[in-house]
């Protein structure tokens, strides 16, 4: 196992270059001459001059593609056009933030999801079913950030029970569970929405399986044979689609940060694309980058916990 | 046309549900100012801020303008960026794909690296960090959310091509000495291409979607012309004095989208062939 993922870390050099190298040149040649978007279109051209100078914009293209895979292999992200500080440390500082809002979402949407798809397979064609299937229908169906608002109107705003913005006191653990209530609950709804369709439809695919009929014909109970055996075997495709979910809900979650005023990557984003700030949005591409392709390691690495079949050598 | 009968006579009422909503939706973008209450683009000051009541069914914005024919002729664009978007997407991944698949060997290998690459970007990233590159504005938006979808598109059409590329009918075309192009364009393409269309037609749901999160983020079409994602973000900034401003257009991104995805489960129950038979 150790030896597998040794192995795969070390395929993904190669997909990392390819992930660097198209984030630089999309940034250089779809973005123009980055120190006429920062100074404008007024700039003089020797304050132009000046700024490609100490920005190191000035050297030939391939030199400055040197320069950052070089920097990068040393973990520095570049310096923010803007303030000028390291972009790594204004990453480093909001990510935790990002990453505990995500995680908790992720999990709220496992701990409802499967167990919600669960009962909607066993409850087929119930009123328990088609209400399921409707409402996570409409949970996928919700652009993330409007089911932000609505929760904000109704919670926040109207019934006043949660913070509407912020992430709480530092230092105090139940301030900053309080501020993420909201913000979790809203991204995690939509993955619960995701989790049970997959489940449900998964638990289908394995009921008819003959190996549960086997279950059933030596005597084993409905809730032993649906759980020790067909959970087991349904989980693989849930597995898969929670991480291209997961994906997708870190995809989303700067919206979320943005709505509910949490200090994030979507703060870090939308500062970025206000100011033409590219440096910062190459790095918090790659680091978007890095924690999809982790999700698909982890995803690819459970495989063998679920099913003893699949043995990595 | 058959299979959009063979569609509704056999699904459940929910994909009836879904392929009514999404004609309205088209009927309501196709009429528009016909439709529309007022203008949308008028500013009536007097009038700003006002919650939904009978002369305005969904209240009014800050500048006072109808929130009720905004979000009627708010359908034009975002509908209008899910479709050029999809064409251009799939102008460019279906060849791609085709080609890759056909062909074998190296081209194939890069052109699926390429696609991982890509598609380790979320979709919302990468159309964000184009758009920002580009800068706002109508077919910026559409170029942007259509490169962000190539990769999957490439995925789509390689996938049908491989089994295609195998057929009898293929190789006896390659036999009589056929030229490559003329066989891609002729045999392997129109085989390839319904199952390419109905999924492209799904994706629709997730590039409105995009165009909403991205003119949220500031990278949609510029004001006055409303379009869904931008007036909720201006809907945002008044959550606690005005939330119809941004409940609205919410409503319809989600009507639009939840229509597309009924229709989606319902050509999945009609089609999938382990559904019919679980069903018997």
């Amino acid at each position: 196992m150790v030896k597998y993922i040794m192995r795969r870390l070390l395929s993904l050099i190669p997909t990392a270059l390819c992930v660097v190298t198209i984030v630089f040149f999309l940034i250089r040649f779809g973005a123009g001459d980055p120190a006429q978007a920062i100074l404008g279109t007024y700039a003089t051209s020797e304050s132009l001059a000046a700024f490609r100078a100490e920005m190191g914009l000035d050297k030939p293209l391939i030199a400055q593609y040197g320069t950052y895979l070089w920097d990068l292999v040393r973990g520095k992200l570049g310096n923010s056009l803007i303030t000028g500080q390291p972009v790594s440390k204004q990453i480093g500082v909001v990510l935790p933030y990002s990453l505990e809002l995500t995680t908790a979402s992720i999990l709220l949407g496992l701990i409802a999801g499967i167990p919600l798809g669960i009962f909607m397979a066993l409850r087929r064609s119930t009123w328990f079913d088609s209400l399921g299937r409707v409402l996570s229908l409409v949970g996928i169906s919700m652009p993330a950030f409007f089911l932000g608002i609505v929760l904000l109107i109704v919670f926040a705003v109207n019934l006043d029970w949660l913070p509407v913005s912020g992430v709480g006191r530092a230092g105090s653990i139940a301030s900053r569970l309080y501020h993420l209530v909201l913000p979790a609950t809203t991204l995690g709804l939509v993955m619960t929405a995701y989790v049970a369709r997959t489940t449900r439809s998964a638990i289908l695919n394995v009921l008819s399986e003959d190996y549960l009929r086997t279950a059933r014909a030596k005597g084993l109970g409905e809730r032993r044979t649906v759980f020790t055996h067909g959970l087991r075997n349904a989980l693989i495709p849930v597995v898969t689609v929670s991480g291209m979910y997961a994906s997708i809900l870190i995809a989303v979650s700067p919206l979320v940060e943005i709505v509910f005023g949490r200090p994030g990557l979507g703060r870090v984003i939308l500062g970025a694309i206000k100011q033409n700030d590219y440096s910062v949005l190459q790095s918090v591409m790659l680091v978007y980058a890095a924690l999809v392709i982790t999700i698909n390691l982890i995803v690819d690495a459970s495989y063998s916990f679920l099913d003893p079949r699949i043995r990595y050598s | 046309m058959i299979a959009l009968r063979r569609l509704v006579r056999r699904s459940p009422w929910s994909t009836t549900w879904g392929i009514g909503i999404v004609i309205l939706v088209l009927l309501l973008a196709v009429l528009g100012p016909a439709v529309c209450p007022y203008n949308p683009t008028e500013q009536h000051i007097r009038d700003r801020l006002q919650g939904p009541d009978t002369t305005h069914l969904l209240g009014t914005d800050q500048y006072g303008r109808d929130v009720l024919s905004r979000t009627i002729l708010g359908a034009r664009p975002s509908l209008a960026i899910a479709v050029l978007s999809m064409l251009l997407s799939m102008l460019i991944g279906v060849p791609l794909g085709i080609l890759a698949a056909y062909h074998g060997r190296w081209l194939d290998s890069l052109v699926l690296r390429f696609v991982d690459v890509m598609m380790s970007f979320p979709t919302l990233v990468l159309g964000a960090a184009i758009a920002a590159v580009l800068g706002a504005g109508f077919f910026k938006v559409v170029l942007a959310i259509g490169i962000a979808f190539i990769p999957r598109f490439i995925r789509l059409a390689r996938a049908p091509v491989l089994i295609i590329r195998e057929t009898a009918y293929v190789e006896a075309a390659r036999a009589i000495g056929m030229s490559t192009t003329r066989l891609l364009a002729r045999h392997v393409l129109p085989n390839a291409l319904g199952e390419v269309l109905v999924v492209a037609t799904l994706w629709m749901a997730t590039a409105i979607r995009v165009e909403a999160s991205l003119a949220f983020l500031g990278l949609g079409v510029q004001p006055p012309t409303p379009s869904w994602g931008s007036m909720i973000r201006e809907g945002v900034n008044r959550l606690a004095t005005a939330p119809w401003m941004a409940i609205a257009p919410g409503v319809a991104v989600l009507l639009f989208v939840l229509g597309i995805n009924l229709i989606g489960d319902g050509m999945r129950d009609v089609f999938d062939p382990r559904i019919q038979s679980r069903k018997r």
